[in-house]
C-alpha cells in the first residue's frame, strides 16, 4: 500500500478532494474553450486505492473519501478561493459572541431515492457523529457541540460552550439520509456504507467492482443543476506505470502524475496532442524535524545552523524535478494566514558553521565536528516505500557532511517506524510531511499539550506564546484576529526551527484533451466538476448521456 | 485405502489448528494494529477514539480470548467480518475473488504444462542438441526476467504502440452491453497478457523437472532392452520412458494445488488484477486479522488437502506405497 502523505485534515478534502493554487497556466489548445458545454460522455479515473467504504465518517481514505464526494453533500464547503460557501446550507450566520451557529437549509433538495433533504437528516448526522456506536475518527470536533436543535424542516441551529472556529469547517462533512439508516445502530454495518450509498450529491452511485472499479452516473435532479460529465468510471489500477501506460493507450482519461512522468515522459508531441497537465499547488509539505530534547538539537543555534546548510532548491530540483516550493512554515505560500515575511535561512554553509562556532561545536582536522569530544553524529528516521522522503535524506546528508555534520539515514516500514520510534521518541530527527487544509488551526501539532505517544507534537515543541496564539486562533471566528494570531505563530516557528520547513510537493494532475472547463484556482481544480464537459464533437462514449 | 485417507484427514485438523495458532501469534507480534490506518498521524483520532475502537474490534481482550472466539467461530465455518471500514464478510471478499485467481492460475499451469512437458522430453532425448540449448536459454530467462519489468515491455508493445490487446483490468468497460460472444472475446484478451507472464516465469522449473527426470528413465536398463527389442524411437520415448518420468510429476501437481489459489502480488498490481493476492497483502498492510486467517486457513487447508491427494495418487499409481 502507497501511504502518501499524512491526512492532518482529512475532511478539508471538501472540494472533491483537490485543493492548491494555480502556478503555471496549462497551454491553452487551439481548440480553446469556445464550445458549447454538452451533456454526455463518461470520464474514467484512474486511482492507486480501492475505496474501503462510502460513509466518509468511517474511511479515512483518499479514494473513499473521493468517492463519497461525488454521492454526498456537506453543508458548507470550501469555493475556488477557499473560503467556505454553502452547499446544503443556503446560508448561515454566526452569533455575534461566538457560541451559536444557524444555518438555513436549501428547500427542494432530495435524496437519490426521491425522499425530500430536511433538517431532520442533519440532526441525525450528527447524532449518529458522537454516537460511540458509531467507528467514527471524526466525532471530536461535535463532542465541543452542546447543543443542535431544529425548530423546523430548513433550520439548524448549533451552539457551542464556547466560539470554536475550526467547527465551522466541521460542517463539512457528508449529511446522511435518516430515513435509510435509522434502522442500523451502526451505519459501518449498512448497506450504504458497504454497497450502495445513497446521498444528495451530483452523482448517482450504480455499482462497485472491489478491486476493479466504481461507477457513477450524473444526479438529473442535482440541486444545483444536472453535472455535464454523464457517468464517471474510476478504476483502481494499484501500479503507477500500468495507470500511465493506460493513459497512453486511452483507457483512462485522468490519472495524477509522478514528477518524473510530468517532467520527463510526457514531454512528447504526441501527448500534447492528447493530454493537458495542470499543477497546482497542493496542502502538503515535507520536513525534517528535531526531537528538541536531544543534546544537540536543544540549541536553537544549532537548529539553525542545519537550515542554513541545506538548500532547499537542490531538494526541490534533485527530489520534485523543480515541481514544488520552498516553504517557510506549516502554511502553503498564497494561503490566507500565510506570512511571507518570517526569518529565512538563505543556504550558507559558512553561515552554519559561524552558528555551529557559536554554540561551542569545533572543527577538526578530518572535517568533523567536535564538542566536549563528541562528534556531531545523528540518526535521521524516515519511512520506507517512500521515494521522495528517502530522496530527500540522502540529498541533506551529503549538505550537511559539507559543514561538517554525519547523518545516518534510517528507513523503516511505517508501522515499525511509527510505533516504535516516533510514538515512543526514540529518534533523533525525522523526515515526514503533513497535508494540511484551509482550516489554519494546528493545535494538535504545536501545542505543548499534545506530547503524550498518540499525540502529534512528536518534536515536543513547547512555548508559552504559541500556546496562548493556538488558543487565541481557535476561539474566534474574526478573520482578521486570527490572522494575525497564526502570522505570529509563523515568525516563532521560522525563529526557533523546530522542523527545517523544506517544501511542498504540486499536485500534477493531467486529464484527456477533450475535457474542457477545468480551471484552476486556489482550491486545486476539482471544485467546479459538474461544470465540465465534452463539446459534442469530441464526446467518446456516446452511449451516455 | 480409505482409513488411510480418513487417517490422513484426521490428522489435518491439529496441523490446521496449530498453523492458525501460530499465523494468530504471528499478526499480532507486528507493530501497529487495524486502527492505526485511521489513526496514525490524525490530529482527528482522541484517545478515547483509539481506546473505542480497540474495544469494537474486540482487541482488548487477552490474546487467547480473542484466539477462543476465532476458533469457535471457524468450527461452524463462519470467518467473521473484515475490519476494513466497508466492514463486510470476509468469506465474501474471498468468494468474489477465487474465479479470478483461479481462472488465471488453472490456464497458466495448464499452458506449463502443455509446453514444459514436451519441451522436456524432447529436450531430454535430444540431450545437447541445438534444440535443447536454445530451449534452456529461453526458459531460464523467462525464469529469470523480472515479470514486472517484461509485464511492462509487453503492454507498451501490444497495449500502447500496436494496439492489440488491453493493458490491465480483467474485462472493458463496455463489458456489460457486449454479446455472450463479444464477453467472451473481451475477457480471452485481457487474459492473454497476465497469462503467458504467469506461464513463462513456471517454464523453467517445469521443463527441467521433465528432463531430468526423463534422462534418468532413458539410462535405465528397460528402455535398452526396449531399444534392443527394435522398437521404433517414438514408442520407446512415449510408451515406455514418457509414462515412468511423468510419475513424479503427480508430486508437483498435487502441491501446485495450493497455488491455485494463492495469487501472486506483484503480478496482479501490474495487471490491476483483483486476486487473491491483493487482497492478502492488503490485508497484511492494514492489519486486517480476520481476513489474514481466513486466506491463511484456506490456504493451509489445501495445502494439506494436496499432499494428501498427491500421496493417494502415488499409492493409485504405485504398488510398494500402497502396501506401506
Amino acid at each position: 500500500m502507497r501511504r502518501p502523505l499524512l491526512l492532518l485534515v482529512v475532511l478539508a478534502a471538501l472540494a472533491a478532494g483537490c485543493s492548491g493554487e494555480k502556478r503555471e497556466a496549462p497551454v491553452k489548445g487551439d481548440a480553446g474553450t469556445q464550445e458549447a458545454p454538452a451533456y454526455g460522455d463518461a470520464l474514467v479515473e484512474g486511482s492507486n486505492g480501492d475505496v474501503s467504504g462510502f460513509l466518509s465518517a468511517v474511511t479515512s481514505d483518499s479514494a473513499s473519501h473521493g468517492a463519497a464526494n461525488y454521492i454526498f453533500n456537506g453543508l458548507v464547503r470550501y469555493d475556488k478561493n477557499l473560503k467556505l460557501e454553502g452547499e446544503l446550507a443556503e446560508s448561515w450566520e454566526v452569533a455575534p459572541d461566538g457560541r451559536k451557529i444557524t444555518f438555513r437549509l436549501r428547500k427542494n433538495v432530495k435524496w437519490h431515492d426521491n425522499v425530500p433533504f430536511t433538517s431532520d437528516d442533519v440532526m441525525f448526522t450528527y447524532r449518529k457523529m458522537i454516537d460511540p456506536k458509531t467507528p467514527t475518527a471524526y466525532g471530536e470536533a461535535f463532542k465541543q457541540v452542546r447543543r443542535v436543535t431544529n425548530p423546523d424542516p430548513y433550520t439548524v441551529i448549533v451552539e457551542y460552550d464556547k466560539p470554536y472556529a475550526p467547527a465551522m469547517e466541521s460542517w463539512g462533512l457528508n449529511i446522511l439520509p435518516k430515513h435509510l439508516l435509522e434502522k442500523y445502530p451502526d451505519i459501518k454495518q449498512s448497506p450504504l456504507n458497504k454497497s450502495h450509498p445513497i446521498g444528495t450529491g451530483p452523482y448517482k452511485f450504480i455499482e462497485w467492482k472491489p478491486g476493479a472499479k466504481i461507477v457513477f452516473e450524473a444526479n438529473p435532479d442535482y440541486f444545483e443543476g444536472k453535472p455535464y460529465i454523464a457517468r464517471v468510471v474510476t478504476r483502481v489500477i494499484p501500479d503507477q506505470a500500468t495507470m500511465f501506460l493506460e493513459l497512453k493507450s486511452g483507457g483512462i482519461d485522468q490519472m495524477t502524475l509522478t514528477p518524473l512522468q510530468y517532467s520527463k515522459q510526457t514531454d512528447t508531441e504526441e501527448f500534447r496532442k492528447n493530454f493537458r497537465k495542470y499543477r497546482y499547488l497542493g496542502f502538503a509539505y515535507t520536513y525534517l524535524g528535531f526531537r528538541l530534547d536531544h543534546p544537540f538539537f536543544k540549541d536553537k543555534r544549532v537548529r539553525q545552523a542545519i537550515s542554513h546548510a541545506i538548500n532547499k532548491k537542490e531538494l526541490i530540483d534533485g527530489v520534485l524535478f523543480g515541481l514544488g516550493q520552498e516553504v517557510t512554515g506549516p502554511y502553503k505560500p498564497g494561503h490566507w494566514v500565510y506570512n511571507p515575511d518570517v526569518r529565512k535561512y538563505p543556504h550558507d554553509p559558512a553561515k552554519a558553521k559561524a552558528l555551529l562556532a557559536e554554540a561551542g561545536w569545533k572543527l577538526r582536522a578530518d572535517g568533523t565536528m567536535e564538542k566536549d569530544g563528541r562528534k556531531f553524529a545523528f540518526t535521521v528516521f524516515t519511512n520506507a516505500g517512500n521515494e521522495s522522503r528517502s530522496k530527500t535524506a540522502a540529498i541533506i546528508q551529503q549538505q550537511l557532511a559539507a559543514v561538517g555534520i554525519k547523518m545516518e539515514i534510517r528507513t523503516l516500514e511505517w508501522a515499525a517506524f511509527i510505533n516504535e520510534f516516533v510514538k515512543k521518541r526514540k529518534f533523533d530527527a525525522l523526515i515526514l510531511g503533513w497535508a494540511t487544509g484551509p482550516e489554519p488551526d494546528q493545535f494538535d501539532i504545536w501545542s505543548s499539550t499534545k506530547t503524550g505517544p498518540d499525540e502529534l507534537n512528536h518534536v515536543g515543541f513547547a512555548n508559552a506564546e504559541v500556546d496562548r496564539l493556538l488558543e487565541g486562533g481557535r476561539r474566534t471566528f474574526d478573520m482578521e484576529k486570527r490572522k494575525k494570531a497564526y502570522f505570529r505563530i509563523q515568525e516563532i516557528l521560522a525563529e526557533e526551527q523546530p522542523y527545517v520547513f523544506l517544501y511542498a510537493p504540486e499536485a500534477l494532475p493531467v486529464f484527456h484533451k477533450r475535457v474542457r472547463g477545468i480551471e484552476p484556482a486556489p482550491a486545486g481544480i476539482g471544485y467546479n466538476f459538474i461544470k465540465w464537459y465534452v463539446p459534442k464533437a469530441e464526446q467518446k462514449y456516446t452511449s451516455y448521456q | 485405502m480409505l482409513r488411510y485417507i480418513g487417517r490422513r484427514l484426521l490428522l489435518t485438523i491439529p496441523l490446521l489448528v496449530g498453523i492458525s495458532l501460530l499465523s494468530f501469534l504471528a499478526i499480532h507480534m507486528a507493530p501497529g494494529g487495524p486502527i492505526s490506518v485511521a489513526a496514525d498521524l490524525n490530529p482527528k483520532a482522541t484517545a478515547e477514539y483509539r481506546e473505542r475502537m480497540v474495544r469494537y474490534y474486540g482487541l482488548d481482550q487477552p490474546i487467547h480470548v480473542q484466539y477462543g472466539r476465532w476458533l469457535g467461530r471457524m468450527a461452524t465455518l463462519d470467518f467473521g467480518e473484515s475490519f476494513a471500514p466497508d466492514g463486510r464478510q470476509v468469506s465474501e471478499k474471498i468468494r468474489e475473488r477465487i474465479p479470478v485467481t483461479l481462472t488465471i492460475n488453472i490456464l497458466s499451469m495448464g499452458l506449463i504444462f502443455l509446453v514444459a512437458i514436451p519441451l522436456g522430453i524432447y529436450s531430454a532425448v535430444r540431450k545437447d542438441s541445438w534444440f535443447d540449448r536454445i530451449s534452456t536459454v529461453t526458459v531460464f530467462t523467462g525464469f529469470a526476467v523480472p515479470t514486472f519489468w517484461l509485464a511492462l515491455l509487453l503492454m507498451i508493445l501490444f497495449g500502447v504502440k500496436l494496439g492489440w490487446l488491453p493493458i490491465s483490468g480483467l474485462v472493458s468497460l463496455e463489458h456489460d452491453s457486449l454479446s455472450l460472444a463479444g464477453k467472451a472475446w473481451d475477457r480471452a484478451r485481457h487474459l492473454v497478457l497476465p497469462v503467458l507472464l504467469a506461464g513463462f516465469g513456471g517454464l523453467a522449473g517445469m521443463s527441467r523437472y521433465m528432463r531430468s527426470n526423463m534422462l534418468e528413465v532413458i539410462r535405465q536398463d528397460y528402455i535398452a532392452a526396449a531399444k534392443a527389442k527394435g522398437l521404433v524411437e517414438r514408442q520407446v520415448v512415449f510408451r515406455h520412458a514418457m509414462r515412468n518420468a511423468l510419475l513424479p510429476v503427480i508430486t508437483i501437481l498435487g502441491l501446485s494445488v495450493p497455488d491455485l489459489l494463492g495469487g501472486a502480488v506483484i503480478f496482479e498490481t501490474i495487471f490491476a488484477i483483483p486476486g487473491m493476492g491483493q487482497l492478502f497483502y492488503q490485508g497484511v498492510m492494514s492489519r486486517d486479522v480476520p481476513l489474514i486467517m481466513g486466506i491463511l486457513v484456506i490456504g493451509a487447508f489445501l495445502t494439506l488437502i494436496g499432499n494428501l491427494l498427491a500421496d493417494v495418487g502415488y499409492a493409485l499409481a504405485d504398488p510398494r506405497i500402497r502396501a506401506g
